[in-house]
């Protein structure tokens, strides 16, 4: 290669010279200089050059390693998790049912938008499997764990070949109803769009219910833990303060503006694991104590009233069958008292004592 | 991984889908295209994005994918167009009527490495260049930044740029010329 007739130009667009003009040539490599040496009259030329290189040089884009580090694992996450789902709106609800060693529970959502989906399931080296149901009908599907999946028309699920050891994990899109085998080293997770709930305890049911642009958790029994679905590592937010629900409690999660809020169910039930005496809620002078620890045994919904100033009330009234609400208002009119669903849990809110 | 034997292979497993390959491809470019990425915007998220959508695209698209000599530059191409397409959905202005590439300038704070090699005697010189090197047009940038940093030749330069090949090796010397005028 004869440099001799380069000009400043010509320099300056020759990786070679640009990398010794910028001090990224081994030690060892003195072609140059000694080049230079043989060249006197070129010194001129390539100085003017090794300052334009110098010049030209480009200052990369300030990427902290460890933040990139991150940023690589969530893109290569997502883009494995995008690939696996489709990016289709989604229609979530997976009904789990409790019944001896298994955990059902219910969860619905209604149609969202199409938003990025998060990438929550930790991409092992399993495949990731899918299954749609593509006919009219309902199609039970197994788990690797020999969990079941009943899924509704056009629902579709995906889940690995082999379950993660520290825990199972499935993504739903649709409905479908789950029969999960209880066990305890081996946490399940189901993620929608919006959700994730987590199977706590062994005996639970989630029952939910579409709602305008919200998913909606509900417990029958058991115990669940709901969380908003992880963001992925852009958005670095910190673990998103989930809830725990239990019976009858209700997480209704808000996509605009995006909140989480606990309550209770429209309708709650009588747990079903308690028996239930005859006349349990046939209250005759019963001390108002008795009278909310029995709605709270029996319906699994902490109920939250002053001491103080109902300690010497008592309630008279026939309840039976009536809903918990409908009991409620029975038996704060007798109170004079008025009652307020908050944070789950149920507030009595008497001023006036009893007469 | 550096050497191109690699990546040729690397690109030959991708298409092939092996999700290793997937991993590597991702890691191995992740940095380079952020750079990139990075000089269009400054809404860094954006530029996430982008490179998340682009190799989501790739992944799902791979047994169509063909064989490519340079594969750095047929991801930077194709990252610039993403950002292009999120960059444009996120304008509140319509600038239809600009043809596609153009609305997207590279950034004119275009930092420029002053220190690499101090001789004193050239300090003043140096410092006068880099505000020369700002006044450059965008395109003189960014053709600037191909060649000098991402180190693609002219015709790639041309494809990424939508110029001939003719304009692209005319705006890398207009821009040295440029400079050397205050020397």
């Amino acid at each position: 290669m004869d440099f001799s007739n380069y000009t400043v130009e010509d320099f300056v667009l020759n990786d070679y010279f640009q990398r010794w003009s910028k001090g990224q040539l081994p030690s060892e490599d003195h072609f140059w200089e000694t080049w230079l040496a043989a060249h006197p009259e070129k010194r001129d030329e390539v100085i003017k050059a090794k300052i334009l290189v110098q010049a030209l040089e480009i200052k990369p884009v300030e990427q902290d390693p460890a933040e990139t580090s991150r940023r690589i694992d969530g893109v290569i996450r997502a883009v494995k998790w995008r690939a696996a789902l489709g990016t289709y709106g989604w229609k979530a609800a997976a009904a789990i049912v409790l019944a001896g060693t298994f955990t059902y529970f219910i969860l619905t959502q209604k149609e969202g938008i199409q938003d990025t989906v998060t990438p929550v399931i930790a991409v092992t080296d399993s495949r990731l499997i899918e299954k749609t149901n593509e006919i009219n009908h309902p199609v039970e599907i197994v788990l690797p764990d020999g969990s079941k999946v009943r899924l509704s028309p056009a629902a579709r699920i995906t889940y690995p070949e082999k379950f993660d050891p520290q825990k199972r994990e499935i993504s739903l899109e649709g409905e479908g109803f789950f029969e999960i085998r209880r066990q305890t080293r081996q946490p399940f997770f189901v993620y929608t769009q919006d959700l994730t709930t987590k199977v706590l305890g062994t005996s639970f049911t989630i029952q939910a219910r579409p709602d305008a642009a919200s998913t909606t958790v509900k417990v029958i029994s058991g115990k669940v833990s709901v969380t908003p679905a992880v963001q992925d590592d852009r958005h670095a937010t910190p673990q998103q303060p989930g809830v725990i629900l239990t019976p009858n409690q209700m997480a209704l999660f808000e996509r605009k503006p995006k909140k989480l809020v606990k309550t209770i169910v429209e309708s709650p039930r009588l747990l079903p694991a308690t028996t239930i005496q005859p006349r349990a809620f046939h209250f005759i002078n019963t001390p108002v104590a008795e009278v909310f620890s029995n709605l709270e045994a029996a319906y699994g919904i902490p109920i939250t009233w002053d001491p103080e100033s109902l300690k010497n009330c008592t309630v008279t009234a026939p309840l039976e069958n009536e809903t918990l609400y409908q009991k409620l208002d029975l038996i704060c009119k007798v109170l004079e008292a008025s009652y307020e669903v908050l944070d789950g849990q149920i507030v009595i809110n008497n001023n006036q004592g009893c007469r | 991984m550096t050497n191109d034997q690699e990546i040729s292979e690397l690109w030959i497993a991708f298409r092939q889908g092996d999700p290793k390959a997937l991993n590597l491809l991702i890691d191995t470019f992740y940095k380079i295209l952020f750079d990139y990425g990075a000089r269009f915007t400054h809404d860094y998220t954006l530029v996430e994005d982008a490179i998340q959508d682009l190799f989501l695209d790739l992944w799902r698209r791979r047994s169509f994918l063909s064989d490519t000599p340079s594969v750095r530059f047929y991801l930077l191409k194709s990252l610039r167009r993403k950002i292009h397409i999120l960059h444009k959905s996120t304008l509140s202005r319509d600038h239809q009527f600009f043809e596609c590439e153009e609305n997207l300038d590279i950034l004119s704070e275009y930092p420029v490495e002053s220190d690499i090699i101090s001789h004193e005697t050239h300090e003043h010189l140096k410092k006068t260049l880099q505000t020369a090197v700002k006044r450059l047009t965008k395109r003189q940038q960014e053709a600037v930044y191909l060649r000098f940093y991402q180190g693609l030749g002219y015709l790639q330069i041309s494809d990424m740029m939508s110029i001939s090949e003719q304009s692209a090796y005319n705006l890398i010397h207009s821009a040295i010329k440029s400079l050397r005028e205050v020397m």
